[in-house]
C-alpha cells in the first residue's frame, strides 16, 4: 500500500513538473503572436470614445486599462481635458489589450484573425456576453470592423477614423 | 427523540439565530452618512468622502455642490435616483456656481433631455424623465455658445466623478460654461429663491 501511494505521488510530482515545464517554457520562453504594433493608435483612437472613457475602461483599476487625451492619462502631470494621447499611451494601450487574453489572442493572430469572438474583447464590446457597458459595436460597424480587421493584421485607417469620431459628433436628434 | 430530530432542531435554532442577527444589523443599519454592515465597502468609502452636510443648508437641490451625487442617489440610494446631476460653474478658474444654465443630454436614440442649474449650480435628472439609451452626450449653455462635452458618458450618473478638482490625469476638472475670460466676467450669478430648492 505504501509503495503504491509512493509510486502514485511520484507519478503526480514527474507529470506536473513536465506540465509547468511546458506552459512555462512556452510563456516565458517562447514569443507568442500578437496583432500589428505598427497602426494600433488608429485602433486606440477607435476604442477611446467607446471603450476608454473615464467611467468606463479609463481607469486605473480595470484589467482593460486605456489610456487617452481625453481620458485617464499616464503621465501623471497631465489632465483628461488635453486631447491629445501621447506615444506612451498608445504604447500601454496596445499592451494593456494583448495582454488580456495572451494565449488566445495568439491562436487567433495565428489562424488570421478568425473567429474573433473567441476573444473576450469582442465578445464584451458585441454584448455578448454579461457586459457593465453593454454592447458597444456589432459586426459590420465602425469600431467593430477596425478592431477585427486589426485581429486580421490589416488596418482600416477610414473605419478606424470614423469610430474615434463617435464621442466627438454629437447624434443626429 | 432521535439524534436526528434532535441536530435538526439545532440547525432550526441556528437559522433563527441568523435571522434574528440579520434582522438586528439591519435596524441599526443607518443611512446614506452611515455605514451599512451588508454593504458595500466601497461605496461606504464613497459615503463617508463626502463629510458631513453644510448644517446650513437644508437636504435638497441646493446641498453639496459640486460633490458626486450618484454617490447617494443611485439605485438602493436616497431619493430621488438620478440619472444624471451634477455643478455647473461659469469658468475653468474659479468655482463661481451659474444659475439657469441649460443643461443638454441627448442620448444615443436621438432623445434629447434640457434642464436648468440653479442658484448653486446644481441640476438633477431623474430617470423617469429621461430614461436613456448610452452613450450620451452633455453640453451647458448660459451664453450664446454651448460648452459641448468632448467624450460621452456611458455610464456615470455623478459629472463629478470625472469632472473634480483639481484637473489631472483622471479628472478633466469641475464643469464650465465658458473658458473665454471676457465673457465669463460678464455671466451674472444670483441669489437664491423658494423655487430653488423646491425638488421636482
Amino acid at each position: 500500500m505504501t509503495s503504491r501511494v509512493t509510486a502514485l505521488c511520484v507519478g503526480l510530482a514527474a507529470a506536473s513538473a513536465s506540465c509547468i515545464g511546458i506552459v512555462g517554457g512556452e510563456s516565458q520562453h517562447g514569443e507568442l503572436a500578437a496583432p500589428p504594433r505598427a497602426g494600433f493608435e488608429q485602433v486606440a483612437d477607435a476604442m477611446q470614445p467607446s471603450c476608454g472613457t473615464l467611467d468606463c475602461h479609463g481607469q486605473p483599476d480595470r484589467n482593460l486599462r486605456l489610456y487617452g487625451g481625453r481620458g485617464l492619462r499616464l503621465d501623471p502631470a497631465a489632465t483628461s481635458s488635453d486631447g491629445t494621447t501621447s506615444p506612451a499611451e498608445y504604447e500601454a494601450n496596445y499592451w494593456s489589450v494583448v495582454a488580456l487574453e495572451p494565449e488566445l489572442l495568439a491562436t487567433v493572430t495565428r489562424e488570421g484573425g478568425k473567429d474573433p469572438e473567441r476573444l473576450m474583447l469582442i465578445r464584451k464590446g458585441r454584448g455578448t456576453i454579461r457586459h457593465k457597458g453593454g454592447a458597444l459595436m456589432k459586426p459590420g460597424d465602425d469600431l467593430d470592423e477596425c478592431i477585427v480587421e486589426w485581429l486580421e493584421g490589416e488596418i482600416l485607417a477610414d473605419r478606424c477614423f470614423a469610430a474615434s469620431r463617435i464621442g466627438v459628433d454629437m447624434p443626429t436628434p | 427523540m432521535t439524534a436526528r430530530r434532535f441536530r435538526r432542531m439545532g440547525g432550526m435554532a441556528r437559522r433563527k439565530g441568523f435571522a434574528a442577527l440579520l434582522l438586528a444589523a439591519a435596524s441599526i443599519a443607518p443611512g446614506c452618512a452611515g455605514i451599512d454592515p451588508f454593504g458595500d465597502p466601497v461605496q461606504d468609502a464613497e459615503r463617508a468622502a463626502l463629510g458631513p452636510e453644510d448644517p446650513n443648508v437644508p437636504e435638497g437641490p441646493l446641498h453639496r455642490p459640486g460633490q458626486p451625487c450618484a454617490v447617494c442617489h443611485r439605485d438602493g440610494g436616497e431619493d430621488p435616483v438620478f440619472a444624471f446631476a451634477g455643478t455647473v460653474y461659469r469658468d475653468p478658474v474659479e468655482k463661481v456656481a451659474v444659475a439657469d444654465a441649460m443643461v443638454s443630454l441627448t442620448d444615443a436614440a436621438g432623445r434629447t433631455f434640457m434642464t436648468t442649474t440653479n442658484c448653486v449650480g446644481n441640476f438633477y435628472v431623474k430617470p423617469s424623465e429621461f430614461p436613456v439609451t448610452p452613450p450620451v452626450w452633455a453640453s451647458v449653455q448660459r451664453i450664446e455658445f454651448p460648452w459641448e462635452m468632448e467624450s460621452p458618458i456611458h455610464r456615470e450618473a455623478s459629472c463629478a466623478r470625472c469632472h473634480y478638482d483639481p484637473a489631472g490625469p483622471a479628472s478633466a476638472g469641475h464643469l464650465f460654461v465658458t473658458d473665454d475670460e471676457t465673457t465669463f466676467a460678464s455671466i451674472p450669478t444670483r441669489a437664491c429663491t423658494a423655487a430653488d430648492g423646491v425638488t421636482r
